[in-house]
């Protein structure tokens, strides 16, 4: 007795669609959310720069950690407050699982960003964001290296403002970059992505 | 009892800031802690006017000079750019919030410690002024609690 197209048919679409609710299953057996994290790359590129107490900070500490990496500068009154708010309510949120997360907030003004600078505007958020200042080269050089853009604009007053990328870098235990997250996102968005990170990073 | 609904109603206006023609009124007042160098104020502010109005210029002592900026994002890439003005449309509101306009306050005379309460003068094409008591949030804010926490009219 042959089977007739029509019966072929429907058998074949129940058994993808078997499959796919069970690999979903099991997907989601594996994982904490529905989200996803980037395939890992090669590892960033290391740097050495200067922290607020005018120590230098190698790269390499950041391994075995999560990093949350995020360059702004310090005159900037709205969006970099508004990210190292958002750093800072979810390194709360995170709880113990924070021990493991790295967060470094890398200055792409380093004219007026010295050590000082950086202590005074870190004083606001929270102290375990590490704030990294540099030379113009070294600054140069880590801009480059994780594909930041950051121009000087000038101000009609004689100053001037830096437009720069708000995304903030999630980097896994082995120093790969795996997503990104911005101000605009609410809290538990950014929970949720920091959490797969940790969970799948590394 | 129109007298007594009256002085209520005067009571509860009397917790926004509001120009003396009363078509400007502002809510959700906040200016963001900062350690010093520069910071930001953030408001809603309704006009019940028929005519659209505008934000020309805000006045006040706490740094060396004021302006008006508004945040764009090009791709993921910030840009704080200074503007001239601040349209209200006439019957609408305009938000100054994170990431859209906002009140620049640069080079800030002293800390903004939270609690404090700074001064501005905000100026308005059509208006005029309107001055009120700005309260300082944690840096970590997201200006949602401002609400609660409204302007001070003098």
């Amino acid at each position: 007795m042959s089977v007739s197209p029509a019966i072929r048919l429907f058998a074949a679409v129940t058994l993808a669609a078997a499959a796919t609710i069970g690999g979903l299953a099991w997907l989601r057996s594996q994982n904490p959310s529905n989200g996803s994290v980037l395939q890992p790359s090669a590892p960033a590129a290391p740097f050495v720069l200067t922290d607020s107490d005018g120590a230098r900070f190698d790269s390499a500490r950041l391994k075995g950690k999560v990093a949350l990496i995020f360059f702004g500068f310090t005159h900037c009154p709205d969006v970099c407050p508004t990210t190292l708010a958002a750093m800072t309510r979810v390194l709360e949120a995170l709880g113990p699982e924070a021990a493991d997360v790295m967060p470094v907030f890398i200055s792409v003004d380093p004219a007026r960003d010295t050590p000082d600078e950086m202590k005074t505007f870190g004083s606001l958020f929270d102290p375990r964001i590490v704030m990294l200042t540099g030379t113009p080269d070294e600054i140069a050089a880590v801009v480059r290296d994780y594909h930041i853009y950051a121009a000087k604009v000038a101000l009609e007053g004689g100053g001037y403002t830096m437009d720069h990328t708000a995304s903030v870098q999630l980097y896994d235990r082995e120093s790969r970059f795996r997503s990104t997250f911005d101000f605009h996102e609410d809290d538990g968005v950014i929970l949720e992505k920091v959490r797969l990170v940790l969970a799948r990073g590394g | 009892m129109k007298r007594l609904i009256t002085m209520i109603a005067m009571f509860a206006l009397g917790s926004l800031a509001q120009a003396a023609d009363g078509a400007i009124s502002l809510s959700g007042v906040w200016v963001r802690a900062s350690a010093g160098g520069n910071s930001a104020a953030y408001a809603t502010i309704a006009n019940s006017g028929a005519a659209e109005d505008r934000l020309i210029a805000v006045k006040g002592d706490v740094s060396t000079s004021i302006e008006l900026h508004e945040v764009v994002m090009d791709g993921d890439v910030m840009k704080m750019r200074p503007v001239e003005a601040i349209a209200v449309p006439a019957g609408g509101s305009v938000e100054l919030k994170p990431g859209g306009y906002h009140i620049m306050l640069i080079g800030l005379k002293a800390p903004l410690v939270e609690g404090a309460h700074v001064a501005l003068t905000l100026v308005f094409e059509a208006a005029g002024e309107v001055a009120l008591d700005a309260p300082v949030q944690t840096a970590v804010s997201t200006g949602h609690d401002a609400g609660h926490d409204h302007s001070d009219m003098h």
